[in-house]
């Protein structure tokens, strides 16, 4: 469209925001007093378009709309203030406008130029009589005309007003979702940590924690006094002090502050928390407000001080291993015919330890399957000659020290047997049977080994160590007795110990 | 008491079998009579019951009540002329919570170290 003045007109248009918009009493009101001030049955507030004119109100005139070719008005805003055509048929530009030729046949024509605040002319105020009126309007008239036409400009520029208050009302709205949508977002982030957010105003010694208080520390938040003495009633009092003075000089320091304390949780305990804080000052450089997140270390603390007790624990362990080992080493030797007989016994003991010990590492409770241990102190002296050890009992885990204990006690038995009972002889064999017998609050643990096939058996004339690993091995903290019998038909060794003593497991001191 | 007549009395305090019985060894083989505990408790009742007790060996961490620590501070009260020998693995306790004459031996130990020291506390 080459028409600056339409474009003009258009964009002016548009910033009202007017063509299309639905009747408004105001409007209607004002096309209602031209008509009677010019004393006319039609009037109209016509604005141009670059294609039509559109009727924002009208009166005695049924199209809401007409084609620019209709358009009187059109004409008006060349004029720039008011046109008045006496007779339409006797101008020359309105003469075949098919109004004037055709239905409705009007006649007479007044409009009032409606002008933009910027001077761009965008319709009219006018009014219509299907009788030419050769004196047209008198001087009151128009002025009253032209008067109304300012008047549907002001109406006009208050529409605009009003919906650029409602637009920036709505932005304010949107901010302030997305503000509350923010919010919310952080609200729940900071849910899955032990961060609580806090606010304190210095000047008026308002201090404001998040609901994170509630949730990390269980202070509910009327149990919760807004002020800075509260926070420094709730940390530990060997803390207190130093974390009151250094927070009240935080003046002295840069922008930051932070420090580490206990707090106190509401059910009296403390945790370790780490509190870290911006500082708002102003121009002097007083510190207005305090704005940080305290974190809750304690989960942090906990685990380094569980890995220093594990780490204790297992030195101690292998301290204690050692010992044993030792122990066994010593009695070896102190026991032994020769010293390649003790380096044989020494190994073969240590291998049964160490057996027992993999059983008990490889559960998680530290608790080992009652044959697994079994098995494991055999497998050494077992020549995968079938039916040499018939193992029967229940399910029983036990406890570490009954694991070492009895894989020594039958690696004892196993290795008597080898040298002197019935695996020492291909038709030999071993029963390793138990079961829990219980007869009043203390149930039993009954174990016997029963050789078999093999030659005839003698009592040892000496007690070797191996013979005390069996006799007393269980004794002291597992209890209980054991017997050992040198039957002519074959060795037995009959152990009763309570269940408990042999479930007994090792406590992590702390 | 007549170290002529009668060998000097100890007391093993250790709930590890093997090690108790090895200790006992030692012991007897430095020329005491040895007699056994594997709880601090049983320790204190058999220090009640025999006065003859000149010296307890005791490990620090053992099943019940009364540990190694407690029992060289009870003897230390009760008993003041016993002799006290502690032994441990190096775990966290503090030795300044150990009486002034109790004799600390991290294990593994020597032997012929807690036998010397044991015969020149009886002596």
């Amino acid at each position: 469209m080459n028409d600056p003045a339409g474009h003009a007109r258009k964009a002016a248009l548009s910033g009202y925001d007017i063509l299309q918009s639905p009747t408004e009493p105001s409007f209607d009101d004002l096309v209602a007093l031209a008509t009677q001030i010019c004393d006319t049955p039609v009037g109209l507030i016509s604005f141009v378009a670059s294609d039509r004119q559109w009727f924002k109100a009208r009166i005695g005139f049924a199209p809401c709309e007409t084609p620019l070719s209709q358009s009187v008005c059109a004409h008006a805003l060349a004029e720039g203030d008011i046109l008045i055509i006496p007779d339409l048929t006797q101008d020359l530009r309105t003469r075949d406008n098919t109004l004037v030729t055709g239905e409705p046949f009007i006649r007479f024509y007044a409009g009032a130029v409606l002008t933009a605040a910027n001077g761009i002319a965008i319709g009219t105020l006018c009014v219509i009589d299907s009788k030419p009126r050769p004196e047209g309007l008198t001087p009151q008239q128009a002025s009253g005309l032209q008067a109304l036409a300012r008047q549907v400009m002001t109406q006009l520029e208050l529409r605009r007003a009003i919906r650029e208050r409602d637009r920036a009302l709505t932005t304010s709205d949107e901010a302030r979702d997305a503000l509350q949508i923010s919010e919310e977002r952080f609200r729940l982030s900071s849910r899955a940590t032990t961060d609580v957010m806090w606010d304190w105003d210095r000047e008026g010694d308002t201090f404001h924690w998040d609901d994170a208080l509630t949730r990390v520390y269980g202070y509910v938040a009327s149990a919760v006094t807004p002020t800075a003495a509260w926070w420094f009633e709730h940390i530990h009092p060997e803390d207190r002090e130093r974390v009151r003075q250094k927070a009240l000089s935080a003046t002295e320091m840069g922008p930051r502050w932070a420090d580490a304390y206990r707090f106190q949780r509401a059910d009296g305990t403390y945790a370790d928390v780490l509190n870290q804080a911006f500082l708002v000052r102003s121009k002097a450089g007083r510190v207005l407000r305090m704005t940080g997140v305290m974190l809750d270390n304690s989960a942090r603390a906990a685990a380094d001080q569980h890995q220093s007790l594990l780490n204790h624990e297992l030195s101690h362990r292998l301290k204690n291993t050692l010992a044993i080992v030792q122990a066994i080493a010593a009695q070896t030797l102190r026991n032994a015919a020769s010293l390649d007989s003790a380096r044989d016994a020494l190994l073969q003991r240590l291998i049964a330890l160490g057996k027992a010990h993999d059983i008990l590492l490889a559960s998680n409770t530290e608790q080992a399957g009652m044959e697994a241990v079994i098995r494991g102190a055999l497998a050494l002296h077992d020549n995968q000659q079938a039916g040499r050890f018939r193992i029967e009992g229940p399910p029983l885990e036990i406890g570490p020290k009954a694991a070492l204990a009895l894989a020594l006690m039958i690696h004892e038995l196993a290795t008597n047997a080898v040298k002197y009972g019935a695996l020492s002889t291909d038709a030999g064999h071993i029963g390793i049977r138990w079961q829990i017998e219980v007869a009043g609050d203390d149930p039993q643990l009954r174990l016997c080994w029963t050789e078999s096939g093999g030659p005839p058996v003698s009592t040892p004339s000496r007690t070797g160590f191996g013979t005390r690993l069996i006799e007393r091995g269980l004794a002291g903290t597992i209890g209980g007795t054991v017997k050992l019998e040198y039957r002519p038909s074959g060795v037995t060794c009959d152990l009763v110990a309570p269940v408990a003593g042999f479930q007994e497991k090792v406590e992590i001191l702390n | 008491m007549n170290k002529i007549l009668s060998k000097p009395t100890a007391l093993i305090v250790e709930d590890e079998n093997i090690t108790r019985m090895e200790t006992m060894d030692i012991f007897a083989d430095a020329g005491f009579d040895v007699i056994e505990a594997w709880t601090g408790d049983m320790a204190l009742h058999l220090l009640g019951k025999l006065p003859t007790i000149q010296l307890v060996f005791t490990d620090v961490r053992m099943p019940g009540r009364v540990d190694g620590i407690r029992l060289a501070q009870l003897i230390a009260e009760r008993w003041p002329e016993t002799a006290v020998m502690v032994c441990s693995g190096p775990l966290a306790f503090r030795p300044r919570t150990l009486p002034d004459k109790a004799r600390f031996f991290p294990k593994p130990f020597s032997l012929n170290e807690v036998s010397s020291t044991a015969l020149a506390l009886v002596a």
